[in-house]
């Protein structure tokens, strides 16, 4: 499903898919071409995607055994989760550790008790014993949260991903749009909105290796972007690709002009909320 | 919510796209400065008066570009089959950066104007802050005529991974068939859910995945068709084509992003997984194709 609905590069003019990408103005220009090799790609371009997609096995890699390591800290005698968590077969990047915010020193005084979720790879490259954990942490606001924001109980059933939602009282009341794999989250300001989605890492795209993305991950492969309303931050929690959004209604509105409000938007994403469909994948249960 | 199809409506728009698209006298590109498309052909625009603008206002949205920035290829636009347009990441010298992407990231992707439409730059265009001197008018032919040209990668203040220099635009800029406002519907790019409306936007989210997260800039807000909430089909009406930009109104058209997460690798060569801005330009090229040859958006 990942690259179903992006067939690959597609010259300009022809839109047939058999001919290589041309270098667009502004590039350098290819080098001096040999062979082409699969998909009209030049074998150093073969070359150079076989060297991330390497980094990429690395990084899963890395990935896996640092939440295996979080998981064994979290449940030190009653879970036997100290084989490292499967990592998802899905998605092209690693599933990050979890942010240092979603797990304050001693916050589980006890220990959760065992999960039950499944021992196979996790279901949509969800890292749900992860979200599970935080779930937990957040049960004594979650269920508030989705009452206080008056979401509709339906959708949010109807969601099988963990929902992230805001810690504090930015926001009063919220619509909840869910597609199953995908849901998305509007809630009202004065003079501005916030969105926040959530998305499988299964839906998306892989860009080519030739096309690099001028973008400076950080934790969390969180990256900011500004937009013509507002600022756009996307990160990677529990194999789900999230988004946070602020969008200002005015375009010279000063928490838009900067970060600083949406990185605070993202730290305090820290509610986690099952659904019907969300319990059911983790294994929970309805 | 369904776009009128009559037939008569369908004569009136092949009419005009067929005026537009002329394959017997292509247009050639003019040796304005800014090497936008020539005048003359295409459909008499409409002036409006009013204060328009003529260009998008914020301060910061028309950040001069630098020494190093990369020139692009000027020369004649390449002809289709279909209609004229030039190449993805071919956008007006000097106003940005390339692109090296040249996926269509929404193959289906419905035509997001029911009128003809012409894609090009707002600020670089006549009537532009940034436009070819001596042309101050937003409705000039110059800006109502074929080829379309990419506009993704201009400079602008705003993130765009994808561009060379990881800024640009965001979108692509679209006119309706005329340079007049509140009269051309604008339509569903695929179906879904309007998931949100701003005070100058409207943002489409795919019920299919990859849930692609469409936008749209400068509809007439006051008169939309839609509501937040609501189910739309691909081709449905959300609303008229406008200048609507907060307090101070820009030109007459359409800015349109297709957003969607990606997984890839930077510059620097690390993965990385985002949501971001995708180049919406061949998907939109191969919609107006679709329409040209008369395809409709949606089966009901």
């Amino acid at each position: 499903m990942a690259v179903a609905w992006a067939p690959g590069p597609v010259p300009a003019q022809t839109l047939t898919p058999d001919q290589a990408p041309k270098p667009a103005p502004g590039h350098a220009p290819a080098p001096a071409k040999p062979a082409p090799g699969p998909f009209g790609l030049s074998p150093e371009t073969m070359a150079k995607a076989a060297r991330i997609a390497e980094q990429i096995r690395a990084a899963t890699q890395a990935a896996a055994a640092s939440a295996a390591r979080q998981v064994a800290d979290r449940f030190p005698k009653t879970s036997p989760a100290t084989a490292p968590a499967p990592a998802p077969t899905a998605a092209p990047v690693a599933t990050p550790a979890p942010p240092a915010a979603s797990q304050p020193a001693g916050a589980v005084a006890a220990g959760p008790p065992p999960l039950r979720g499944p021992q196979g790879p996790p279901p949509n490259g969800v890292d749900w014993r992860l979200a599970s954990v935080d779930q937990r942490r957040s049960a004594d606001v979650g269920p508030r949260a989705v009452e206080g924001l008056r979401l509709n109980p339906a959708a949010v059933n109807r969601t099988a991903l963990p929902i992230l939602l805001l810690r504090g009282a930015l926001i009063d009341g919220a619509r909840l749009y869910s597609f199953g794999d995908y849901y998305s989250v509007t809630a009202d300001m004065l003079g501005a909105r916030i969105s926040l989605t959530g998305a499988t890492l299964a839906s998306t795209a892989h860009l080519s290796p030739a096309t690099p993305l001028a973008a400076s991950p950080e934790a969390e492969q969180m990256v900011v972007q500004r937009t013509v309303d507002g600022q756009l931050a996307s990160f990677v929690r529990y194999g789900v690709l999230y988004t946070v959004e602020l969008r200002c209604d005015a375009p010279d509105d000063g928490r838009c002009k900067t970060d600083a409000v949406v990185r605070d938007l993202v730290a305090r994403s820290t509610v986690v909320v099952f659904g019907k469909a969300a319990r059911q994948a983790a294994g929970l249960g309805g | 919510m369904r776009p009128g199809s009559s037939a008569r409506f369908s004569a009136v728009v092949a009419a005009l796209a067929l005026a537009a698209c002329d394959q017997t006298t292509p247009q050639t590109p003019s040796s304005t400065p800014t090497g936008g498309p020539a005048a003359g052909g295409g459909p008499a625009p409409v002036e409006v008066a009013s204060a328009d603008g003529g260009a998008e206002q914020t301060p910061d949205t028309s950040l001069p570009t630098g020494p190093d920035t990369p020139a692009q290829p000027g020369g004649p636009a390449p002809l289709t089959g279909g209609f004229q347009h030039r190449d993805a990441g071919d956008i007006i010298p000097g106003s940005g950066s390339g692109y090296l992407d040249r996926t269509v990231w929404s193959p289906n992707l419905c035509f997001p104007l029911e009128s003809i439409g012409y894609a090009n730059s707002q600020v670089y265009g006549a009537g532009g802050a940034n436009g070819p001197p001596g042309l101050t008018s937003q409705c000039d032919r110059m800006n109502y005529n074929l080829p379309w040209r990419d506009n993704f990668c201009e400079a602008r203040g705003y993130a765009s991974p994808v561009c060379a220099n990881g800024q640009g635009h965001q979108g692509q800029d679209i006119r309706p068939a005329t340079c007049k406002k509140d009269e051309y519907w604008v339509v569903a790019a695929e179906d879904g859910v309007v998931t949100d409306i701003g005070s100058y936007t409207v943002t489409l989210t795919a019920a299919a995945p990859p849930h692609r997260v469409y936008r749209y800039l400068h509809m007439e807000m006051a008169d939309l068709a839609v509501h937040e909430g609501d189910s739309v089909h691909s081709g449905d009406h959300l609303g008229k084509a406008s200048n609507n930009f907060g307090a101070t109104p820009t030109t007459i058209h359409l800015h349109f992003e297709i957003r969607a997460g990606v997984s890839g690798a930077t510059t620097d060569g690390k993965p990385v997984v985002l949501h971001t801005f995708l180049p919406p330009y061949l998907s939109l090229v191969g919609a107006y194709q679709r329409k040209l040859d008369g395809t409709l958006c949606h089966s009901g």
